[in-house]
């Protein structure tokens, strides 16, 4: 039927035959093209969609499975907690002094031992700052100290993990009786105790450490012990962080003392009326996280600027909780960490970024300690009453987020919120940093370097080319410049890297003098040609000036060269990129915005040459006829006429080649040192996007947050060349309509 | 159409006016029988295009403030001739020119001559509109603009003179600042004349600048070339036999680059001295 009615709307169509076969033909090709297209905008939105799936996963915040709490028949009230492996076991010291391991999942005591035997139900625990192992204060001054370990062991096809219990350390304090303590556990096996003396008030910091010989097998034991200022109020919370360098306390009024262990100042409390009912460290020990009596947290650093003493710094304040907060407790692997309340919320946030990751109920109101898995993957809470809930909880990206990526943030050790990458570090407890603020910045700058270049010789070359230059040597210079294009990135990046920015920094006088005296050389010399009579320049060929042009550029550049050394003498000192840090005062890195800007020129001019040359000379021969018949001389003509008209496509040139400059990669990463800063300064390096992401992937742990942040940046890259495409065409079409009736 | 001032010294043109083609002399009997003195002359002018020669020995005279029209079978080269007097020839590559093109008795190949002045006392109008992609105000103002005109006000006059000697100006006084392409095409032709004439130039040289258009339009140029015909001195390339006889005053006929009969037009066309003059004109060839 269709084929029926279509053959009836050609007029006169041949034979039968021949018009069914046009019509096969037709229609196969309308599926082939139809098909192509699609193709493309399938794949095209494949990729997007693909990019999204990767990165979407970061934004996510934390799933947590919390059980009903339960009661353990024979746990007491809890002092403290630890969680195991699994979460399958925990080990529990009770506020009797004993010290109970639990099987979670059978809900049963498993063993039971007294923190120091023979002193059964005397003690009272103290609060573990940070390692794996419990602090009991007994009469007298003395305070228990074990480790706590877990052991796995494999047996019938699965995992099995049994905790260790160190051996028992007993730590004389020197006090009659100690009201209060804290405890820091080293990995490798020392241990730090600050504790308050109940008759006087003093603290005292006591540190021990053992080192043993690996040939002779003897342990020598180092110990210290420092009495510290004091301060006559009386501490509810001690808190010491674990390189041992500062000590916190809390005092019954619910103000922050610190002391700078090392310098041994005096202490210092904290000004202003901030109230904090619970404390806790961060992994890496630099974060302090204060609960207050109303349910606001906040995240403070001691802070050394220069030349002064340590400060206190708020760093920022994170979503409140209900009531107020009882208990503070970090995460092993991040800067993650869990808060109870009076009210038995329980809530966990991350530490840099400030998102608050979960919140719930725990059933449970005077939660009186809490406990992370050592993977992160868990957490228990222990109430007074000794009730039990247990949590396992995914927190895959905690460090990821919107303000993660895009905010200021006032990273650990920074004296001001700021925008850094820094994905990888030297130790386990780095703070990992992924603004991709710089890192768009590093493109941007790298693309308008090189595009102040670009633009200007792209444009020009190629008005040049097609308006003024002889046919004949246009015909050359038109493949000439297109074979520019496929000169490899690598090629260049290498180039520019090896050869050109040693080469620069050497001679960077040259690479100014150089237009300087080329352009004075190429003006003199047309000045010099209109001195001569018309009767003499009218035997050359038009078109000819081509020629002593290019001589005269040659000789600009090799005056150039040789004035070079005397100009940077006299310019510079001698000596560019010094001269660059002392009288323009910024930094000179050898692989800096100039050099890409003169590579990447390279990638870039062509293409911009290329599209505008055709731009230019696809002006209609009329208009310029026009122009020249009421008397514009050929500059005008260009000018007024040629560029305008040519403008639509000039456009596209400069997109099209913007686009090439922001994709770049291979230049870029060869020849910028890849410093993630954020400085306009053009003789810094810089990393962009896509160099970042050509350097960080091969260390990316698949499905990680590096891995997926990696996929956003590139997100962002896509989205950046698109939103330019998208306006750029645009721009084009407004433009093209205006011209559209030529 | 035919209108009285024009009809009239035609009918009485003197009968067996010198040969016009061989030069000499420096005034050109009108067909009114005064002496017409010389706007342009052309002296043996020969053209090649590369080796290929499109213009032989050509000698002519076209006298000042009257229309001249140039007709012959395409190929002939009228454009070619018409592009000597204002010298776009030179944008032809492999151009090479012999003879002399006397402007005011001034060789316009003279090297110490300023072509771009040449063109501003030489206006074209070409055979297609090409109006430039600007506002009809812009497109006028472009030449003196170009010339060194600035003042809003000196351009306005200019503008408005010369869309109104092109006879345009009502039609688009409401929308001088609409894009000049809006126009229709007879509209742009006209714009073009007015382009042309905002840069006050003595001698206006049109390209067929009729064929485009329908008879209406085309009715409306002719009128406005009898307007111009007392201030202007007008060359008119035209296929169009009857359109030479309504406009112009005299009449010269090209064949394969050489200039066959050069007389007052109604001459011309009634009483053709060459054989091949008449052939064409009675429709036998070209
Ligand atoms: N740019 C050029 N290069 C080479 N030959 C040319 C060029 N322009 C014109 N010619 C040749 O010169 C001769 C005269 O051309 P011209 O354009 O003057 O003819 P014409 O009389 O205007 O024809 P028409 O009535 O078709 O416009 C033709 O043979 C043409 O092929
Ligand atoms: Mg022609």
């Amino acid at each position: 039927m269709k084929a029926e009615s279509r053959r009836r709307e050609i007029p006169g169509g041949g034979p039968p035959g021949t018009s069914k076969r046009r019509i096969l033909k037709d229609r196969f090709a309308r599926i082939l093209v139809r098909l192509g297209g699609m193709g493309i905008l399938a794949s095209l939105l494949g990729i997007l969609g693909y990019l999204c799936l990767e990165a979407l996963p970061l934004l996510s915040g934390a799933t947590v499975e919390l059980s009903p709490s339960r009661r353990i028949p024979g746990l007491g009230p809890i002092a403290d907690l630890l969680l195991g492996p699994y979460a399958r076991k925990a080990v529990v010291l009770g506020r009797d002094g004993r010290i109970r391991i639990l099987d979670l999942e059978e809900g049963r005591i498993l063993q039971e031992t007294p923190a120091l035997r023979g002193e059964e139900g005397k003690g009272r625990a103290g609060h573990v700052s940070s390692g794996p192992g419990f602090s009991l204060v007994l009469p007298g001054g003395r305070i228990v100290l074990r480790r706590v370990e877990w052991a796995r062991r494999f047996e019938e096809g699965s995992t099995k993990v049994d905790p260790l219990l160190g051996e028992e350390t007993v730590q004389e304090t020197g006090f009659e009786r100690v009201i209060s303590s804290t405890a820091v556990f080293e990995k490798e096996g020392g241990y730090a105790v600050l504790a308050q003396s109940g008759t006087d008030l003093r603290v005292v910091f006591l540190q021990r450490s053992w080192e043993i010989n690996p040939l002779t097998e003897e342990r020598t034991v180092r110990e210290s012990r420092k009495v510290l200022e004091s301060t006559g109020s009386r501490f509810l919370h001690l808190a010491l962080n674990p390189s041992g360098t500062h000590a916190f306390g809390v005092t019954e009024d619910g103000r922050l003392c610190w002391w700078d262990l090392e310098s041994g100042e005096a202490p210092r409390f904290h000004e202003g009326n901030l109230k904090v009912s619970a404390l806790g460290i961060l992994l890496g020990g630099n974060g302090l996280i204060l609960g207050g009596p109303d349910g606001r947290l906040s995240e403070w650093f001691l802070v050394r600027k220069a030349g002064e003493d340590f400060s206190l710094l708020h760093a920022r304040d994170f979503e409140p909780v209900e009531g107020s907060v009882r208990a503070i407790r970090a995460g092993h692997r991040n800067r993650g960490f869990l808060v109870a309340s009076d009210t038995g919320e329980l809530a966990l946030y991350y530490g840099t970024t400030g998102r608050c990751l979960w919140r719930g109920h725990a059933g449970v109101q005077r939660i009186g300690a809490l406990a992370m898995g050592p993977k992160d993957d868990a957490f228990l809470a222990g109430g007074e009453g000794g009730e039990i809930v247990r949590a396992s909880f995914r927190a895959e990206h905690p460090e990821a987020g919107i303000g993660a990526f895009f905010g200021a943030i006032r990273y650990e050790g920074y004296d001001r919120p700021s925008y850094t990458w820094q994905s990888t570090g030297g130790s386990d407890d780095f703070e990992i940093k992924l603004s991709l603020v710089p890192l768009v910045f590093g493109t941007l700058k790298g693309t308008f370097f090189a595009m102040l270049f670009s633009i200007p010789l792209g444009i020009l070359g190629a008005m040049f080319v097609s308006q003024f230059l002889h046919p004949g040597i246009r015909d050359l210079c038109k493949p000439l410049i297109e074979i520019m294009a496929s000169i490899p990135s690598v090629i260049l990046g290498f180039i520019a890297a090896v050869w050109l920015a040693p080469l620069v920094e050497s001679g960077f006088a040259a690479l100014l003098a150089a237009p300087v005296l080329i352009g004075i050389l190429i003006l003199g010399g047309g000045a010099t040609a209109s001195l001569l009579p018309r009767s003499f320049r009218r035997r050359f060929p038009r078109g000819f000036e081509v020629i002593p042009a290019m001589f005269l550029v040659g000789l600009g550049a090799w005056f150039a060269i040789l004035l070079a050394p005397a100009l940077e003498g006299s310019w510079f000192g001698g000596d560019f990129p010094g001269w660059v840090q002392e009288t323009l005062k910024v930094p000179y890195e050898q692989r800096n915005a100039v050099i890409i800007a003169l590579a990447m020129s390279f990638a870039v001019i062509p293409i911009i040459f290329s599209i505008s040359e055709d731009a230019f000379a696809n002006v209609p021969r009329s208009l310029v006829s026009a122009s020249l018949a009421l008397g514009a001389s050929r500059w005008q003509t260009v000018v007024r006429v040629v560029l305008p008209t040519a403008s639509p496509g000039i456009f596209s040139a400069v997109m099209i080649g913007l686009g090439r400059a922001i994709g770049e990669t291979m230049i870029v990463l060869m020849a910028t040192g890849n410093t993630p800063i954020m400085d306009w300064n053009p003789f810094n390096g810089f990393r962009t996007l896509s160099a970042n992401i050509a350097v960080e992937i091969p260390e990316a742990p698949v499905g990680g947050t590096l891995y997926r942040t990696l996929f956003l940046s590139a997100l962002l890259l896509f989205g950046l060349t698109f939103c330019l495409n998208t306006a750029a065409e645009v721009v084009r079409l407004r433009l093209r309509r205006r011209y559209a009736e030529l | 159409m035919q209108q009285a001032p024009f009809e009239e010294p035609l009918a009485a043109r003197l009968p067996g006016s010198p040969a016009l083609a061989k030069g000499g002399g420096g005034k050109l009997p009108d067909s009114g029988g005064e002496e017409v003195p010389d706007k342009v002359e052309l002296r043996g002018l020969s053209l090649w295009y590369g080796t290929k020669r499109a213009l032989h020995d050509i000698s002519m005279r076209i006298p000042r403030n009257r229309i001249t029209a140039l007709i012959g079978p395409s190929g002939c080269g009228k454009s070619t001739l018409l592009r000597c007097i204002n010298r776009m020839n030179d944008l032809v590559e492999d151009v090479r020119i012999e003879g002399e093109v006397l402007l005011e008795g001034e060789d316009i190949h003279d090297p110490d001559l300023d072509v771009n002045a040449l063109r501003a006392r030489v206006g074209m109008v070409f055979q297609k509109s090409n109006p430039f992609p600007k506002s009809v105000y812009e497109n006028v103002a472009y030449g003196p603009r170009i010339h060194g005109a600035r003042k809003r006000a000196v351009l306005d006059e200019i503008v408005e003179r010369s869309l109104k000697g092109a006879a345009l100006w009502e039609e688009v006084k409401d929308r001088l600042h609409e894009s000049a392409l809006r126009l229709s095409g007879g509209q742009q032709q006209r714009l073009c004349i007015a382009r042309a004439l905002a840069v006050e130039p003595e001698v206006i040289l049109f390209d067929e600048p009729c064929s485009a258009l329908d008879p209406v339009a085309t009715g409306k140029i002719e009128d406005l070339m009898r307007e111009l015909r007392s201030e202007y001195t007008m060359v008119i390339v035209t296929h169009n036999m009857q359109q030479a006889s309504r406009v112009s005053d005299f009449t010269a006929f090209l064949y394969m680059g050489t200039l066959v009969e050069h007389s007052p037009t109604r001459e011309l066309f009634t009483r053709p001295r060459e054989a091949r003059t008449e052939d064409y004109i009675s429709g036998r060839f070209g």
